[in-house]
C-alpha cells in the first residue's frame, strides 16, 4: 500500500504542474523576468524529468520480477532511449530562446517543449499502470 | 512482495520523489495567491539547472 500512495502523490504532483503555472503572475524582479513562456516551460520539463526518472528506477529495482515484467522494461529503455535528445533539443532551444525572443526560435522552443510534454504524459501513465501491479 | 522488495521500490522512488515536493510549495503558493514569487521562480530555476547535468545512475542504463 506504501509503494501505490507513493506513486499516487507523484501523479497527484505531475498532473497539474504545466496548468496550474499558467495561471500564476510572475514577479518581474525574479530569473524569468517575467517570462511565462520559460518559466512554464522549466516547471513542465521538472515534472516530466521526475516522472521519467520515477519510473526508471521502479523499473530497474524490480526488473525480472512480477512486479516489472517484459513489457515495463521494454517501456523503459524506449524511454531511455527517448529522453537524451528531447533533453539536448529542450536546453538548445530554451537557450537560444532565452538569448533571442525571436518568432523562430520561439517555434523551435514550443516544438521541444511538446516533447517534453508527451513524454510527461507518457511517463505518468507508466507510474499509473504500474503502480497497480505490485498490489495485484 | 516481500517487505524488502517493497523498501526497494520505496528508496528507489525517493529522489524523484523529494524533487517533486520541493515543487509542491510553488504550486500551493500559485494557487492560493495566483503569484509566483522571485524565491519560488528561483526554486524552480535552481531544479532545472541542476537538470541540465549528466543522465547518470543506473536507471539510466539500457536493460540490454
Amino acid at each position: 500500500m506504501k509503494i501505490k500512495s507513493v506513486f499516487i502523490s507523484v501523479l497527484l504532483l505531475v498532473a497539474p504542474l504545466s496548468f496550474i503555472g499558467c495561471n500564476g503572475t510572475l514577479d518581474p524582479t525574479g530569473v524569468y523576468a517575467g517570462d511565462k513562456t520559460l518559466y512554464n516551460a522549466d516547471l513542465t520539463y521538472n515534472a516530466a524529468y521526475a516522472a521519467v526518472d520515477t519510473f526508471l528506477k521502479y523499473e530497474t529495482a524490480n526488473r525480472g520480477t512480477a512486479a516489472a515484467p517484459a513489457s515495463v522494461t521494454a517501456s523503459a529503455d524506449e524511454l531511455r532511449l527517448k529522453w537524451p535528445a528531447i533533453k539536448d533539443a529542450y536546453f538548445a532551444t530554451r537557450d537560444a530562446y532565452s538569448a533571442n525572443k525571436s518568432n523562430s526560435n520561439l517555434t523551435s522552443f514550443t516544438k521541444a517543449l511538446a516533447d517534453v510534454s508527451t513524454i510527461l504524459t507518457t511517463a505518468s501513465g507508466y507510474i499509473a499502470a504500474t503502480s497497480i501491479t505490485p498490489t495485484k | 512482495m516481500t517487505a524488502q522488495e517493497e523498501q526497494a521500490i520505496l528508496t528507489a522512488a525517493t529522489g524523484a520523489v523529494s524533487l517533486l515536493q520541493a515543487l509542491a510549495p510553488t504550486l500551493q503558493a500559485i494557487a492560493a495567491t495566483g503569484n509566483i514569487s522571485d524565491s519560488q521562480q528561483a526554486s524552480v530555476k535552481a531544479i532545472n539547472d541542476a537538470l541540465r547535468g549528466p543522465l547518470s545512475g543506473p536507471e539510466w542504463q539500457l536493460s540490454r
